[in-house]
Order: C-alpha cells, then structure tokens, then sequence
C-alpha cells in the first residue's frame, strides 16, 4: 500500500479481499463436506453389495469345499458386476492373497495388490484404496471361523469425480455471481459512505493553500492562519513604517 | 586330564543354523483309516495344499478289520510320525483307548494324535472333556451340539413337543436323547423302536412308532445318528411323510437320501479341513494336543428337502431359505 | 462534529450487509444443489438393499414356495432393516400393492403399486412419498409381478449433515463479520481517526498561536497529504517570521523594532519543534495483531487433546494432556523473559521476534510424528505466545492516552477472546474439512502473515535499557499481602485450573466421546468464549457500581463449581455444553474484578504492576496444573467424576475466599 492511495480505496480493497475470502471459504468448506458425503454414501452402498456377496460365498462354502472350489463363483461376480455399474471389478482372494476368481480375467492366480488387503481388521468390512483405484474389502469366514479369503470389490471415481466437479463448477459459478454484484456495489458504498470525510480532508488540503477561498469546513484553521497572516502583516507593516520614519543620518 | 573330545565336536555342528523350520522339511502323518478314503480325508489333505504347507501322508487302512490294529500300532511306532490321524469311532477307541487306563502296549501313546469322524469322544471316553482332553489327543466332532439342533429345528417351526425314536441298544442315541431331555425339559417324547425276541429292534414297529408320535401331538420327528434308523430311512422317512410329521435329522442321508424334511449337518469335507486345522496348530505353531480342545464347526449346514416341504405344505421362513441348502 | 465518528459504524453495517448477503447467497445456492446431488444416493441406497430382499424372496418363489406361503417374511424383514443403520422402513406388497408384511416406520401415507405396474428394466420404481424415498422392486413369478419389496429411507437422514453445513456456515459468517471489524477498526484509526485527531490537536495549537508545530509525515492516503501541507504552511509562516526578524535587525531603531517583535511574540511563537507531533494514540493497530495471533493460536483449541491422545496412541489420557501443559508451562516461563525482551527491543521487534517461534511451532504441530514432539512444538509455540502476547500489551499501554489505560487494557481482552471464538469455531470447522495437520498449517500461514504486517505498518523503537527491580524481590512484596496471596491461590488459580483441565483438555475429547462431530465440538468450545464477552462486561459494571469486588469474585467462583457438577443432574449431551456456559459467564464476571481488586490492594505498597504480573503468573500456574491433573482425575474416574471433582474444588475454594473476605472485614470493623 504506497503512500498515495486514498483511505476509502483501501477500504473498498479491504471488503472485497473480505468478500472474496468469506465466499471462498463459505463454498470451499461446504463443497469439502459434500464431497465427503458423497463419497461416504457410494462407499456404503458398495459394503452391503460387496457384503451381500461375501455371504453367498460363504454359504457356497457350506457345501464343503474350499474356496477355490465355490461352485459359480466365477459367473457370481460377473453377474454382480453387470448389475452395478459403479463396480469397476471384482475379485475373490485366498488368505494369502492370491486371486482365485476375478472379472477381469487377466489376474487370475496373480498376487492381490498389498494395500487391498492391509485394512482388513476383524470380521467386518473394510475400505482402501489403491492408487487411483478405490475399493471394499470382506472377509470370507469358513465354517469353523477361520479366514480363508475376502472378496474384492474395487471401483473407481470417475463417474463421481465428474459429478463432484459439476458440482464445485456450478458453486464457484454462485461465488463468482455474488462476488460480481457485491464487489460494485461495496466500492460505491464505501465511497458514498466516506464522501463527508474525504471532503474534509480535501478541504483541509485546499485551505492550506495560500489564497485560498473560505472553507466551511476548515473554517478554523483559516481562521488560525488568517489570524497569524494578520498580524505578521501588521508587523511587518509597522516596521518598514519604522524603518522609513528613521532619521536620513542613521543610514549614512 | 584329558578332554572329553565328542561334545567338542558336537558344539560346531551346534553351532551351525539350523535349516528353516518348515521351509524344507515335510511333516509327516500316519493316516489310520477304517473303510478307506473319503470326503473328510480330501478336506484334510486339500488344507495343508492350499495352506502350503508341505506334508508326507502314509495312509493305512484297515479296511473295517479291528483285529488289524496292533500290527498298524507298531508300524507306526517304526515310522516315528511328526502326527498320527485316526479317523472313525470304532478305530480310535481300539487304537487310543480310554483317557484314563492308557496301556503302552495296546494303544498308541507316543505320538500327537487327531481324530476324525469320532461320535461322542468323551462318551467313548477317548478324551477326558471337550475343554481338555486330557491326553495327547485332540480333534473333531461332526455332529453338532443337541442344543444347537433344536434351535435349528425351532427355527424352521417353533415347537413345543417333540417326538424322537432311535434304537435302544445304541448307546450314542440314549445320550442324545438324554441331552434332549436336559435342554428343553418337557415335551420331549421318546419312542424307542421296539425289540423282537433276540433283543433285537424291528424294523415292522416303525409305522406304529409314527402313529404314536402323531397321536400324542408331536410338531417335530427328530432323528438321531442312529445306525439302524441309517438302515431303515426310506421306511422311515416316508412313512413319517404320508402321516404329515415333518422330519428332522442330524445326518445328511435322511434328507438327501430319504425323505425327510430338514436336517442340520457338517459337511465332512469342512470337517475334515477343520481337523486339519488343528493338526497345523499341532505341526506348525507347536501347541501341545492337551491344549487344544475337541470342537465342531460354528456353522453348519442347514438342508431342506423342498420336495417334502411342498407336499407337507410346510415351508421353511425365508430367512432360513438364504442360508440353507435344498436337495 | 468529527468526519469520522459514523464512519466506522457505516462501513461496518455496509460491509455485514454484503458479506451476509454474498456468503448466505453461497451457501443457499450450495445446500439445494447438495440436496439434488444426494437423493439419487440414497435411492440408489434403497434399491441396493431391495434388490437383496428381493434375491432372497425370489430364492423361496423359484424353489416352488408359492406367494401366500412365504412365512418368517417379517422376521427376514426386520434383519434387514436393522443390518443397515439410515433406512425407513422395508415392506411387502402383493401385486394389488397391499402391504402383506413390514418392518421399521411406515409413513401413514403409504401406497403400494397398483396392479399394472409395469416392473422396470432394471433397477426398482423411486418415488417419494410424503417423507421418504421409496424404492420398490417386484418378485416375479413367470415373468408377472407377484408382489413388490418397498425400501424407504427417511428424507431427514439428509437434514443432519445438511444442518451442519448451516451451522458452518453461520460460522464462517461469524469470523468472516469479527475479522472484517477488527481489520476496519486497525484500517480506519491508521488512515482517518488518528490523522484527523492530530490535525484537530495540531489545529488547536496553532489557533493558540504556536506555530512550532510539525506533522508527521510517514502516514499515508489523505492523512499524508494533509499532514505535509500543514507543514509546509507552517514553514511559510516561520519564513515571514524570519523575515521580519531580519527586518528589525537591519533597522537601527532597536528598541522599538524589538517592542514590535515582542508584541508579535505574545501572540504567535515560532520555531521548529525538534520532534514530529506524535500520531495519536494508536490503540487499535495493537488489536489487530494480537486478535489475528490468538485467532490462529486458537484455530486447534477444539482439537488438540483429540490429536494428542491419537498420536499417544489413543491409550493414555496423559499423553493427551502433555501438550497443553507444555504449552501453557512454556508461556508461564517465557512471560518474564519475553518482557525483558519488550522492554529492551521495543513492541515492533519484540512481536516480530515472537511470530518466529510461535510459526515454528505451529509447524512442527503439522508435522509431530508422535506426542513427545508434538508437545515440544506446543512448547515453542508458548514461548512465541508469550512474547507476543506482551509486546501487544506493552504497546498498547505505551499507546493508550493518560487516564484511559483501563479501558485499553479491557481493548486487550476483547481482541483476545474474540480472535478466541473466531479461531476455535472456524478451526474445528477447517479441521473437520481438511484434517488437524493441515490446520495446523494455516495457523503458521496466519502468523506469518502477521510478521509481514507488524514488519509494514508498525513504527520501531520503544525499548529502554534502564534497570528494572528483581523479580523475587517483587514476588516476596506481592505474596506477603494475605489479600493478594488469598486472590492468587482461592480464586485465580482455581479459576485457570477449571479452564485448563475443563474447557481445553477435558470438553474436547468428551464432545468426542459423545459423538460430536468435530465442528460441533468447535462450536461448543467457542461457547465458552461467546460466554465470557458479554459476562466480562457485566462483571466490570457489577464490580463498579457496586464496589464490592471481591463478593463477584466468590460468588463466580462457585457458579464455576455448580456449573461442572451439572452432570449430576442433566444428562452428558446438554450438562457438558452447560458446564462450558456457566464456566464461561462465572470466568467473565470475576476477570475485571479480579484485575481492578489488585491496585486496592497494591495501594499502600504501589507496585500494582508487579502484582498484576504475579497474578499472571499465578494463573499460568493453574493452567499449568489444569490438564494433567484432569487427565488424572478422568483416568481414575471417568470424566463424570472429573467434572464432579473440579465443581468440587472451584466450589470449596470460592467459599473459602468468601471466608477470607469475611474475616478480613469483621477484623477491620472489630476496633471500631
């Protein structure tokens, strides 16, 4: 802020550095708590089907087999995938991680991504992520209570991230909108609101001028400078008389 | 003085690591069997496979023949298994013998021991109690906890009298008819298969057994592991059916193979694998068998013939449907 | 009439109006696009689950169990609902759209489907009704719909994170409207009132004839331009007046040129001061900072023992309570020494000097791998607190006119608690959004954003090097007054000890425990603040109308002590928030009291300053021992007991100073 720049443009700088940063803040945190929401949502949505399944395996393996040899399997997880969009892909895997069942065939009896598997706590459902892939975790639990596998359900947020950003187009849009018709209207009424004192100022300015006409306003300090030009002058007017009065031998 | 040479040499060779412990060395088992392989041995091999765990089975089987088993005892003693698995109820009695009068020179002592397919272990005596056996022998029971069949069964239709028949020389079905007795108190009608002249139960009194059943206003026909009623299911089963007495067993042959209504049942395959289950807890992990209780599975196999629910108009609730298994 | 005196009330209404009006249109057009964006979520949340129901009833149709004969369907139905938390109601229709079986809350206002609903392709039929999204999905039963499974989920399952959202929103607002105050107060007194009441000063001086006056010339805008003017009109003013001097000494009739200068001389004098015209009192440029400051110091206030005890590995409540107590410890240690620091550099370096602990600690909170170091940058972070804190003091005394130090000093404490409400509401508020390290973050970016500030607009200079008295000497003075040591030990200790233990260690985490979310804990604490503001006022007027200090003081301690032991007779979800009110209006009350008792008493030995700062001291003291021994108290107890035992203590100890006073005042009139 140089010297130069009248207080009421400061002031005007100020309320829209204000409005800009309530506004930014007002849409910034409430889109951050939707797209929580919604990513909260889909997630939920996607432990009861992937739970949904790790019940049906499990009760294939009811009749007494292993789990790589669960009738169906195979043609259970494609079905469910068709069924459900969001789903990218589907996967069963033993207890050591190996895939024994996928959609996406290339997989099959390849090693289960690390990060698939390290959530996993207990009996329930859990969530990861991996890379830009995300995914569901479940446990599949044998007969007498032991792990022998989970299955897999990864899906990935394209399909949400072009709705969250819709979503945060449109916001910034309403930001944008509020910004453009409070920002005008903020300037003018900061320089209507601050047109007394700034005339003030100015008039304080111009009364210092020399020869200056009478101000209203600094009508005191005229009167202050008036009052001292007169006397000086009167001063001064009493010694050139002096001066011209003195005796013609004194200047010889 | 002189010093002893041999531990001198020996500390070297001590002091070498010793090779990784299950990387290179098979675990061997002695499989005692009595009428050959079947699916509860598949589940026990299939889990060291897919658990990867490397294991040398020597199978022996007796083929129904007791008088073969002091000489499978000693070869067993000649082999020096890592575990011996002894499958069948007949079998582990003649090859274990009582918990409490072990004599080394009848039964097998000196190894780890589980046993597969054994009904009442601790009726039989093999082991003390279920908690600890007592012994260095653990394993598995395949058929579910009395009480665990009733609410079985009272989920598919509440009931509140229950008739059951079984033959009364065999002793497991008298226990489990006792353990009924115990858990729902009253309501528990026994109608034993009557006795002919040899002391001997007759298989002619089974529709009269029905009828009487359906006289005193039973809800259910339970049907315990019974050797005999094994023979006579169809008879059975059919009967009970035409009467409209649904059928409710703890053996898969009355439902799959027979006509009966429902059952609850362990799969042998699962049994099996959980018998494998402990032995890995034994080979790998090092528990001592004192440790490690007798258990059956926690989930069991609910089968439901539809056929005989349609035709009893009797049918199961849908939430019994989603886990069950129809034949 | 100054300019300038509506002025900042009319920019303030001007600019509360904008911000309201741009940041409620925001959030409006936000939370209806939300609710847009949602309803196909929580539909398709009701298919999912219809569509199981539906599997394990088609299941019982294929295997030949004919419609009327499906039996347990309540049972199944109930399981369902309650294996998912948020839904409504599950239900079952035959064809004709009768409810046949149902489980949850049926609206009144249900309808089935009728009978030539045709079944969709895929997916279920959304419709909403009165309350609730349903989805319905038909059992076939050779190709025909034999029935359909409704799944409502309730439409108020969206108010909540939408009330939230609101309740941020209003906060956002809140700070946004506090921070724009205290930028157009620190803005306004720099450009317009200072300048104008030094123009008016300097005005006064030369209507009176001095015209050896000189404006500042470093100010900016109008102000400046004013300020050279007048100084250039001064200086012509000066330049007649040489001239006439000169015009006398070259004149020869001395003694009357000289009776002319002296007649001029009695009315106008001349000359050029040796110092500019001070700019004014400056209270409001100290406010500003020091509000910013506490705003970012306070932003992790609601979350701090919650991050502590996950990075003590959620067991230990020590673990939790370790920060706070090396924070504070670190500020109670670094007050003396930060005042040396004032004292010799001067409020300009000594604040800037602060920030640079005060931003290291903040970063070091943002990147603490586990609690030891967490709590180490607390402890830096303290120090930075302490310096700044005084060096804003110390400015604003040194800026406050004669006879108005009180009310600058009641300036101090309302920038205080106001950066407090803003920067815990909003802190939890940031934290909730973009997780705890990252707040931490923004309060280092605030404090550096002060440094700048300081660094621009603040004049340097202001320390002294002349000697001060000792410290333990004073101390000795001050406590052997069994007044004073009866108000630091009764009533001001406790009182930090509840804030401590209560408000900054304990509430946090039983918000948590209740199931606040992180912004609703944000909003509670700030309760305490909001509270205090107004109880600070009516205990200042209390105190003066009334004379009698020292009664509030007793009195505000035992509300303080009734107030925690709420939970004793109203449930945890509205005692604690109730206990954070009352400690927050008993805490106002007492602290003008408290502040103006200690010149009464200091009044026969006259270090009032000393005592005040002793008195300080004696706070920090319990602030100190505030959360460890809650952490005590909660790990023996339970945080109902802790809140029991601290109600206790501030209760026993208020009563015990009522004593005090009461003996003091029956010995007093006992001679009489």
């Amino acid at each position: 802020m140089s010297g130069s720049l009248s207080f009421a443009s400061r002031l005007s700088v100020l309320l829209a550095a204000m409005l800009v940063a309530g506004g930014i803040l007002a849409a910034g945190l409430n889109y951050l708590k939707f797209e929580r929401l919604l990513l909260e949502q889909q997630a939920r949505v996607l432990e009861i089907l992937a739970g949904e399944l790790g019940v049906t395996v499990e009760n294939g393996l009811q009749l007494g087999v292993r789990l790589a040899g669960v009738p169906g399997a195979q043609a259970l997880l494609e079905r469910s995938r068709a069924a459900e969009p969001l789903i990218a892909g589907l996967s069963i895997v033993d207890s050591s991680g190996i895939v024994l069942f996928d959609t996406d065939r290339q997989n099959l009896n390849a090693a289960a991504p690390e990060a698939a598997l390290a959530g996993q706590t207990g009996s329930g459902p859990w969530r990861y992520r991996d890379g830009s892939r995300y995914g569901v975790g479940v446990p599949v639990i044998n007969g007498f209570g032991q792990r022998e596998g989970a299955v897999l359900l990864s899906y990935d947020r394209r399909s949400v991230d072009a709705r969250l950003t819709s979503v945060l187009l449109s916001m910034v849009q309403a930001t944008l909108l509020a910004l453009a018709v409070a920002l005008p209207v903020g300037a003018v009424g900061i320089h209507l609101i601050t047109r007394r004192t700034r005339r003030w100022f100015a008039a304080m300015e111009a009364a210092m001028q020399p020869g200056a006409p009478p101000e209203p306003l600094a009508a005191s300090l005229q009167g202050a400078v008036g009052e001292a030009s007169a006397i000086l002058a009167a001063a001064e007017h009493r010694l050139e008389t002096i001066a011209s009065e003195l005796p013609e031998e004194v200047r010889a | 003085m002189r010093l002893p040479r041999r531990p001198l040499l020996a500390a070297p060779l001590l002091a070498l690591p010793r090779p990784t412990r299950a990387q290179d060395r098979k675990f061997r088992i002695v499989m005692m069997l009595f009428r050959g392989w079947e699916e509860a041995c598949d589940g026990f091999r299939d889990y060291f496979a897919a658990r990867r765990i490397p294991v040398d089975l020597i199978v022996r089987d007796i083929g129904q023949d007791l008088s073969r088993v002091p000489e499978l005892i000693a070869e067993t003693r000649a082999i020096r298994p890592d575990l011996v698995y002894v499958w069948g109820t007949s079998l582990a009695i003649a090859v274990l013998g009582p918990w409490d009068q072990l004599d080394p020179a009848r039964h097998l002592t000196d190894f780890p021991v589980v046993f597969n397919i054994v009904t009442d272990p601790v009726g039989n005596r093999i082991v003390r109690s279920r908690e600890a056996p007592g012994r260095s022998v653990t394993g598995t029971e395949y058929i579910a906890p009395v009480d665990v069949q009733m609410r079985a069964m009272a989920r598919y239709r509440a009931f509140t009298r229950v008739a059951t028949t079984f033959n009364p020389n065999e002793r497991n079905s008298l226990s489990v008819v006792r353990q009924m007795q115990a858990f729902l108190g009253g309501g528990v009608i026994e109608l034993p298969v009557a006795l002919d002249a040899a002391k001997r139960p007759d298989p002619a009194s089974i529709p009269d057994v029905i009828a009487a059943a359906k006289r005193a206003g039973a809800e259910w026909l339970y049907i315990p592991p019974d050797t005999f009623l094994n023979d006579h299911r169809l008879v059975l089963t059919r009967t009970a059916l035409e009467s409209g007495l649904p059928c409710f067993s703890a053996s898969e042959r009355f439902v799959q193979f027979a006509e009966g209504l429902a059952g609850l049942v362990s799969r042998y395959y699962s049994v099996g694998a959980f018998t494998a289950f402990k032995a890995e807890q034994i080979l790998r992990e090092g528990r001592a068998p004192e440790s490690i209780p007798v258990e059956t599975l926690t989930r069991f196999s609910f089968l439901i013939r539809m056929e005989t629910a349609r035709r009893l108009k009797l049918y199961p609730p849908v939430g019994l449907l989603r886990v069950a298994e129809t034949v | 009439m100054t300019p300038d005196r509506r002025l900042i009330g009319s920019v303030l209404a001007l600019s509360v109006l904008l911000l309201t009006a741009a940041i409620g249109f925001v959030s409006h057009t936000a939370l209806r696009s939300f609710e847009g964006e949602l309803r196909p979520e929580l539909e398709r949340e009701a298919t999912v689950v219809g569509s199981i129901g539906v599997q394990t009833l088609q299941r019982a149709l294929d295997l030949g169990v004919p419609f009327d004969g499906l039996s347990g369907v309540e049972e199944y139905l109930a399981t369902l609902l309650s294996a998912q938390p948020g839904l409504a109601y599950v239900l079952l229709t035959d064809a004709h759209g009768r409810v046949i079986a149902r489980a949850g809350e049926t609206p009144a206002t249900f309808q089935g489907l009728p009978p030539g609903a045709v079944p969709p392709g895929r997916g279920a039929v959304t419709r909403l009704l009165g309350s609730s999204y349903d989805a319905a999905l038909p059992l076939l039963a050779t190709g025909q719909p034999v029935g359909w499974v409704h799944v409502g989920i309730a439409r108020a399952r969206l108010d909540t994170p939408l009330d939230d959202m609101r309740w941020d929103v209003v906060i956002v607002l809140l700070v946004v409207l506090l921070a724009t105050a205290e930028f157009l107060r620190f803005l306004l007194a720099r450009t317009v009132s200072t300048p104008i009441a030094m123009v008016r000063r300097l005005q006064e001086r030369l209507a009176a004839g001095d015209w050896t006056v000189r404006a500042p010339t470093d100010m900016g805008a109008e102000a400046g331009h004013v300020a050279r003017h007048l100084n250039v009109l001064v200086r012509r003013m000066n330049d007649r007046w040489d001239r006439l001097c000169w015009l006398a000494t070259e004149s020869s009739a001395a003694h009357r040129t000289a009776a002319v200068l002296a007649e001029v001389g009695g009315k106008l004098r001349f000359g050029m001061a040796s110092v500019a015209e001070r700019r004014g009192s400056d209270t409001a440029s100290a406010r500003l900072p020091l509000f910013l400051f506490v705003f970012a110091e306070q932003l992790s206030t609601s979350f701090n023992p919650i991050y502590a005890q996950a990075l003590a590995g959620g067991g230990g409540t020590f673990g939790a309570a370790l920060p706070i107590a090396a924070f504070v410890a670190a500020v109670a240690l670094a007050t003396p020494w930060g005042g040396e620091v004032v004292a010799r550099r001067g409020p300009r370096s000594a604040m800037m000097w602060g920030t640079v602990p005060a931003a290291l600690g903040h970063l070091g909170a943002a990147l603490a791998p586990d609690v030891f170091s967490f709590a180490a940058a607390r402890a830096v972070c303290g120090a930075g607190y302490a310096i700044v804190t005084i060096a804003c003091q110390v400015h604003l005394a040194q800026e406050a006119p004669q006879g108005r130090v009180a009310r600058s000093l009641g300036g101090f404490t309302a920038a205080v608690m106001t950066g407090a409400v803003c920067g815990t509401a909003i802190g939890a508020v940031l934290a909730d959004r973009m997780g705890f390290r990252l707040t931490y973050g923004a309060s280092m970016l605030v404090v550096a954003g002060i440094a700048l500030l300081v660094w621009r607009e603040f004049a340097p200079g202001g320390g002294s090097t002349a000697p001060r008295p000792g410290l333990w000497r004073s101390a000795r003075i001050a406590f052997a007054e069994p007044r004073f040591a009866a108000l630091a030990v009764l009533a001001a200790i406790p009182a930090k000890v509840l804030l401590g233990g209560f408000i900054f260690f304990l509430a946090p985490l039983e918000l948590r425990e209740l199931g606040f979310s992180q912004a609703a804990i944000g909003r509670n604490v700030m309760l305490y603040g909001l509270c205090m503001l107004p109880a600070i006022v009516a205990g200042a007027w209390l105190s003066d109308r009334t004379g009698r200090g020292g009664l509030i003081i007793a009195i505000a301690g035992a509300l303080n002590g009734v107030g925690l032991m709420l939970p004793l007779w109203l449930a945890s979800d509205i005692a604690l928030p109730g206990a954070i009110v009352a400690t927050g209006i008993a805490q106002g009350l007492a602290s003008a009291p408290m502040l103006a008792v200690v010149p009464a008493i200091a009044g026969a030995t006259g270090n009032a300053a000393a005592m005040l700062a002793f008195l300080r001291l004696a706070e920090r003291f319990g602030s100190v021992v505030g959360p460890p021994a809650a952490a005590a108290l909660l790990a023996s107890g339970g945080a109902g007991h802790t809140m029991l035992m601290l109600g206790i203590f501030s209760l026993v100890t208020a009563i015990g100073y009522g004593l005090v006073l009461l003996l003091r005042a029956a010995r007093r009139e006992e001679p009489a």
